[in-house]
């Protein structure tokens, strides 16, 4: 109850995103819109998908596209437009503006050149050179009628948090040496101060954060009368760069959304459950739903839920929704009455979602509970420990060899090297395992771990690992009664997450600046800030601090993430300071995408 | 009031609706500076208060005073030499200005020269017709011509383009008197100009006045006589024709109704005939056009015609050369310029005799107040409120069309006093009159000589006032107008810079000193305006031949898009690159990497790519998709083994022929084997070799092209097994040394996959099973098959892992056995977990106190 109030309070106190959500989709009604009157075929490249409906607030892109004029939506692939003599004269391609994409779509205007059909282009975020250069390559250039850019980047999720739906930038960042997507992200933080103002402070940890900063300021030198008019609304940003830490990602996550999408997947936020959730109405079974704290109240309770507490959670939440829907035995007053009355329908649509998630906890209970899931959680945690070294390298090797999908393998192969470290023999064994087992193109993937870091073949790592985990206090040796975890390590079951340890550094406030450097040097990477500024700048009666994620963010550290916020705000009001954050992300991911997209995939 | 405003030269022309008159002044604006005697000269003038060029005019005899070549001087309007360059060897037909003050030279032979007012060339080119030009109408951005053999031609010159537009043929046989062409609106479409053309006597076509354009002809059968001159009005609503008889006639633009007539009693037609406003028409007589008692007359006449009969004169010393306005009527002569208008309402309500309006009133109340007399208040009491409101408009509306400064001062002084009389008096349009009328006397400064009206101020708008002044080079003042009007001043100092930049280019001497002085001056005045740009400047030193000094200007341009087109322009890629690559904007990276990859060879692309490592990993991934053959050339010359190898590897899967996998495996191989630590892939290659055949035999032999799908070694052993070929999967299992360990499982799980129980029975008997039977119980169960899994169950070696799969069976007294025989709690406990039935429960509490 107390959490669902501090959450009430803080939607009131975040500057309004919506603002620039509005701001966006307009854009993006205005540039499907064009052109006006006509019937088209829309054909959308998989990675904008996601961004689009977010923008847009649609679980059916084809319904809410309808009215602007879209009789057909088709995903841009290697195949052709799929078309008879009754489709519409005109194509609108929304593409992501990275050289695979630009591929497909220069092909595909390739093949339908003959029907001479009006092709408009949209470019998201940002028409490239190279994208152009590809498109003179396959020689369509003058076949596009119109080509836009379309900024579909930073977007509002929820009140207090955005993402830009960028699925590849980890990988382009650090295995490509493709620094575009930075731009993209410093563009948008740019766009962002043009609405809330200038943010005084920017400070963060890791090399690509601070080349982020550092074309932040170079943009802000480029436009001359840019946000500096407007009075700030947000102190400070912080940038955390995901290179810092890779282990946490490819963990196995804990908490109620986190398992939710380790084991079902879920996607812009939506989730269709592959399950029945409701004997009583069957309507609900099959259907999408929209997981935001925005609408659902019950999720807003359960989502952080680490799976060993998640029982007494539901009930909670069950027991506050019984409690509401009770009032009406106790009303008197026609007042009362009437006022019950309004709060009606919210209550009947709580008392549905619960029972949807009922059903969807009770199956992601089974699946965590089952012996496959506690073994892979049991060696998790042997890792994040250092202990048990040949268990758990025993336990990897029956993976592969009991053929255990790939990512899973993968993740268990990173985790071991981060946190035991690798020998040279010990990955020459596994390397001949994973090759006789999946194939040979294992190879080209295990080539990109490597690059990337994520495995490091007879590296130092396991005392570097144990010192910073020290230092940091990331690890959780004992846990007695989870119900009273004082610290976000409960995401993790004893690990806590390094970013959200830093981002807790961060946000408290109590430190100065040189103190938190000091603390933020203990991790690999580059440190960069702004030094504390003179305190009659920043008002101190409210403070607004912005978190950005570079590279990615899982759910669980999100939880970690909401509960370090949910302390802060609440210490800080004690001292008469209300705060509040802003969490922003390249994306949301998991371990399974966060390793498939360094697959050495061939092109 | 009279010592204020004289009003005795007002002259009333024509009357308002309401029957009050229409009064028009005359206004002497300048004392022109010039030396010039117009008479000799050709002129052309630009409205709004433009610049005058002067050239000689060929058709008049001149005493020569030197042998020096013509030239063409450009003055402002009070008579200030802008510049003067040397005119062409050719004879001028005409000169006229453009919208945006560049002057237009018309050549008899039919070049058309374009020159800014500082006689910089902005383009040359020719009509492209064989005989020569006879008559032209200009209009602001184009120019219809008639050519000796009568033919029209219509010449439009925007974007400092020319371009051409034949009109049909006239049909006339001799030159028509006059052409005149009248634009439509804010059209620049041809189809819509329209041009009035007027055959002469001796022609064969008959008619006075025909209407032409690019499609048809138009006789427009007008009653006149043969019409000598043309003239249309601002608006374009009507048309002015002085007629062979001498007669003025004011008619309606498609002539079909004649509004006025005058009749001047001239023979000759006027040197010039035109508009002054849109109601009142203007005959100029030169001294030599007039015909009095007096032999040498020396006198011009200025004869202004308002509508009815209503008219006046105006007799100037020499010649007069006349412009028409907007709003009003430049009158230069040798001496002086001035500004025929009309009064406007607002002035003659206040300064007009006996007048009673409020603003007169307001005026006399101000008088009063400025005298210190007390009575002031009541004059002003005896308006009413909306009264007041009147009479301040009406001051403030005066001041803006005053010519005077001093009456400027009293017009507003007036109206302040004024509105502190009203109540809520909203001050911005007073606010705005004032900062008008500041800027408009500082450009009518005869130093600046831009004499704009009030009126032509706010139809031209500030900015291109302001673009005006920047392209006079009158910086200081444009930057002074720009921040006193809140404008953006980039324009103002990046054309100030360009300037500076031009003159020490002149000096043709490469002065290293005199550059970093210059770049530092810029700087200084640039840091005024954060983010303004440096690109045109450093472009215009470029263009000047001062490559150093572009590049020292272009350092400091913030926008890198900038910085990086014209290092291209300028072929300094390298430089490109490193500004590019500094800037972290991968757009211009890749900008500056593809325009190299054009211009340049492989090996140096190679070779800078190698100097500059972030470059080359985004080249590389483009290559990647784009260019697989540079790709391998880089990985090549760069002796990356690994990489070449890997490159072939990716290669390889895109393969579908035998034969070119085989030989992309063995370049892998290859270049792997010329590394060290690269010994375990160079097996893999040898192995993955082996597979590759063997599976190729697999396909053909067992008939099942599965087999040359690309199947790692576990899945062509699964699929052995799926055709029950152990003796093969022992085999190809030992060659290709898959451990025996994961040989089992594999063999297990395909067992199970297939339901194969009775091999997999036989699999159980193996004399060395590395993994136990508990795999076998679990696959067993997952399989579905409780039945075979028990065969195995007794198997398991770890008597826990064997309690714990007799729970999965619910063998539960077994397990509870086994563990009471271990003696183990620890187990039974766990066992306790498992089952709800009270049987076993009491069992396992048996057993527990039993071993306790």
């Amino acid at each position: 109850m107390s959490s669902a109030k501090k959450n009430d309070r803080t939607i009131d106190e975040t500057i309004k995103l919506t603002q620039l959500k509005d701001f966006i989709k307009d854009e993006t009604v205005e540039a499907l819109k064009h052109p006006e009157g006509t019937k088209k075929i829309l054909c959308l490249d998989g990675s904008v998908t996601g961004a689009l409906m977010s923008v847009l607030d649609s679980t059916d892109l084809s319904n809410t596209l309808k009215p602007l004029g879209v009789v057909d939506i088709q995903l841009l692939n290697h195949e052709k437009l799929k078309v008879d003599i009754n489709s519409p004269k005109s194509v609108v391609y929304v593409v992501r503006s990275d050289m695979t994409a630009v591929k497909m779509l220069g092909r595909r205007i390739k093949d339908d050149i003959a029907s001479s059909r009006a092709v408009y282009v949209h470019m998201v975020p940002k028409t490239t050179e190279v994208c152009l250069r590809i498109l003179d390559e396959y020689g369509v250039r003058s076949n596009i009628r119109e080509l836009n850019s379309l900024e579909l980047d930073l977007i509002p999720l929820e009140y207090d948090f955005m993402t830009m739906e960028l699925d590849t930038c980890f990988r382009e960042m650090t295995l490509d040496g493709d620094t575009t997507t930075l731009a993209h992200i410093a563009r948008s933080l740019m766009k962002f101060q043009a609405f809330f103002g200038h943010i005084p402070i920017v400070r963060g940890k890791g090399r690509f954060a601070e080349k982020v900063a550092t074309m932040m300021q170079r943009m802000g030198s480029e436009v001359s009368d840019s946000s500096k008019s407007l009075a700030p609304e947000v102190e400070a940003l912080y940038i955390f760069d995901r290179e810092v830490d890779c282990l946490t990602p490819v963990l196995f996550q804990q908490t109620y959304e986190g398992l939710i999408d380790e084991f079902y997947g879920i996607r812009h936020q939506l989730f269709t459950p592959p399950f029945d959730v409701s004997t009583e109405d069957p309507q609900l079974n099959g259907k999408t739903h929209l997981l935001t704290a925005e609408k659902d109240h019950v999720f807003t309770m359960l989502r952080g839920s680490h799976l060993k507490t998640l029982a007494a959670d539901v009930q909670r939440a069950t027991q506050e929704v019984k409690k509401q829907m009770d009032e009406r035995n106790h009303l008197d007053k026609l007042g009362d009455i009437r006022e019950f009355m309004g709060r009606l329908p919210s209550i009947t649509e709580q008392k549905a979602k619960l029972a949807v998630h009922i059903s969807i906890a009770v199956q992601v209970n089974r699946m965590a509970n089952s012996r496959e899931y506690k073994a892979l959680l049991e060696h998790q945690k042997n890792m994040i420990d250092c202990q048990r070294e040949k268990e758990v390298s025993d336990f990897i090797e029956e993976c592969i060899c009991k053929d255990n999908p790939l990512p899973k393998v993968l993740r268990l192969v990173c985790m071991f090297s981060m946190t035991f470290g690798l020998s040279p023999t010990k990955y020459q064994a596994l390397k001949t395992q994973l090759v006789q087992n999946y194939g040979i193109q294992v190879l080209l993937t295990l080539d990109n771990l490597e690059r990337t870091q994520l495995i490091q073949p007879g590296g130092k790592r396991a005392n570097m690992f144990t010192s910073v985990s020290r230092n940091l206090r990331l690890r959780m040796e004992t846990q007695k009664e989870e119900e009273k975890v004082k610290d976000i390590s409960f995401a993790y079951g004893g690990w806590a997450p390094p970013l959200v340890r830093l981002a807790e550094i961060a946000i408290t406030g109590k430190l100065q600046w040189n103190a938190m450097e000091g603390i933020f040097n203990q991790y690999p990477g580059p440190t960069f800030g702004t030094p504390d500024l003179p305190d009659d700048i920043i008002s101190s009666q409210s403070r607004v601090i912005m978190l950005f994620f570079l590279g990615g963010i899982t759910y669980g550290e999100l939880a970690a993430l909401r509960w370090v916020k949910a302390l802060a705000q609440e210490r800080l009001a004690e001292e008469g300071v209300e705060t509040s954050f802003i969490i922003a992300t390249t994306k949301v991911v998991n371990g399974v995408n966060f390793v498939e997209k360094l697959y050495g995939a061939v092109r | 009031m009279t010592d204020l405003v004289p009003t005795h030269d007002w002259q009333p022309l024509g009357q308002d609706k309401d029957g009050s008159y229409t009064y028009y002044r005359k206004v002497e604006v300048y004392q022109m500076k010039w030396t010039v005697d117009i008479g000799e000269c050709m002129v052309a003038a630009a409205p709004y208060g433009g610049p005058i060029a002067v050239a000689r005019d060929p058709k008049k005899l001149v005493k020569a005073t030197s042998t020096q070549k013509p030239m063409i001087r450009t003055y402002t309007s009070s008579g200030v030499l802008i510049s003067q360059f040397p005119q062409r060897d050719a004879i001028i037909h005409s000169m006229s200005w453009t919208s945006e003050e560049l002057l237009v030279i018309l050549f008899t032979h039919g070049l058309v020269c374009i020159y800014d007012m500082h006689g910089e060339k902005q383009l040359e080119d020719s009509l492209g017709a064989q005989s020569n030009v006879l008559q032209a109408s200009y209009y602001p951005d184009g120019v219809v011509v008639l050519l000796e053999e009568n033919t029209l031609r219509h010449i439009t010159f925007e974007d400092r383009k020319l371009s051409v537009i034949v009109f049909p043929d006239l049909g006339c046989t001799t030159a028509p008197y006059t052409i005149q062409c009248r634009p439509l609106g804010e059209f620049q479409d041809s189809s819509m100009l329209q041009v009035y053309m007027s055959p002469h006597e001796n022609d064969s076509a008959k008619g006075t006045l025909f209407m032409l354009n690019k499609l048809e002809k138009v006789d427009l059968n007008t009653p006149f006589q043969h019409v000598l001159k043309v003239a249309i009005n601002p608006k374009g609503n009507l048309v002015a024709t002085f007629n062979s008889n001498g007669k003025v006639n004011v008619s309606t633009a498609n002539m079909q109704k004649n509004i006025s007539e005058f009749n001047t009693r001239s023979r000759e037609p006027p040197n010039q005939l035109l508009w002054c406003g849109n109601d009142v028409v203007v005959c100029c007589f030169l001294p030599e056009q007039i015909q009095t008692d007096k032999p040498n007359n020396t006198k011009s006449l200025v004869l202004i015609i308002g509508p009815g009969t209503d008219h006046d004169k105006y007799t100037y010393e020499g010649p007069v050369h006349a412009v028409c306005e907007g709003d009003c009527m430049r009158i230069v002569s040798n001496m002086r310029c001035d500004i025929v208008e009309r009064v406007p309402v607002s002035t003659t309500q206040i300064f007009g005799l006996g007048s009673l309006e409020p603003s007169a009133s307001l005026m006399d109340a101000y008088r009063d107040y400025e005298m210190e007399n007390a009575s002031s208040v009541n004059s002003l009491r005896e308006l009413k409120a909306e009264q007041l409101t009147d009479a301040v408009t009406g001051c403030i509306d005066a001041a803006g069309h005053e010519w005077d400064t001093n009456v400027q001062t009293k017009l507003l002084k007036a109206a302040a006093y004024g509105k502190c009389f009203c109540r809520g008096y909203e001050s911005d349009a007073f606010v705005d009159r004032c900062k008008a009328l500041r800027v408009l006397n500082a450009v009518r400064d005869p130093a600046v000589g831009i004499p704009l009206t009030l009126t032509q101020y706010e139809d031209l708008s500030h900015i291109v006032l302001i673009d005006r002044l920047i392209s006079r080079r009158l910086h200081f003042l444009a930057y002074r107008v720009s921040t006193y009007l809140d404008c953006k001043t980039e324009k103002v100092l990046v054309h100030w810079a360009c300037s500076k930049v031009q003159a020490i280019a002149r000096m043709k001497t490469n002065n290293k000193v005199a550059d970093d002085e210059l770049v530092r001056a810029i700087q200084e005045k640039f840091q005024l305006c954060p983010g303004i740009s440096y690109r045109d400047v450093a472009e215009t030193a470029f263009r000047l031949n001062k490559k150093n000094l572009a590049i020292q200007l272009l350092e400091k341009e913030p926008k890198v898009s900038d910085q990086v087109t014209l290092l291209i322009g300028m072929g300094l890629s390298e430089m490109a690159l490193v500004k590019a690559l500094d800037s972290g904007d991968t757009d211009q990276v890749y900008y500056v990497l593809l325009t190299m990859k054009k211009g340049q060879t492989d090996d140096e692309l190679i070779a800078t790519l190698h100097n500059n490592p972030a470059a080359r990993d985004l080249f590389l991934t483009y290559c990647e998709h784009q260019d697989k053959k540079l790709l391998k050339k880089y990985y090549v010359t760069m002796q990356l083994h690994h990489q070449i190898a890997f490159h072939a590897l990716r290669a390889y899967f895109n393969e579908t022929d035998f034969a070119n996998k085989l030989r992309l495996l063995a370049e892998a191989r290859d270049n792997f084997s010329k590394r060290n630590d690269r010994k375990q892939e160079v097996d893999m290659m040898n192995e993955q070799d082996k597979l590759l055949a063997k599976q190729n035999v697999y396909a053909q032999n067992k008939k099942d092209p599965r087999f040359n799908q690309g199947f790692s070694v576990a899945a062509t052993l699964r699929l052995l097994i799926f055709h029950k070929d152990f003796k093969e999967a022992d085999s190809l299992a030992k060659e290709l040394n898959v451990p025996l360990k994961m040989y089992h499982w594999i063999k297990l799980k395909a067992l199970c996959k297939y339901q194969l129980w009775a091999e997999l029975e036989s699999f159980g008997k193996a004399r060395k099973n590395p993994i136990g039977f508990a795999p076998f119980v679990e696959e067993c169960i997952k399989a579905g098959q409780s039945f075979e899994a028990k065969k195995y169950v007794h198997k398991v070696e770890d008597y826990a892992a064997r309690c714990e799969a007799y729970c999965d069976l619910s063998m539960f007294e077994d397990a509870i056995k086994t563990a009471e025989h271990e003696g183990d709690t620890g187990v039974l406990e766990a066992i306790r977990t498992r089952t709800t039935d009270a049987q076993h429960r009491q069992l396992i509490e048996t057993a527990i106190r039993k071993i306790g």
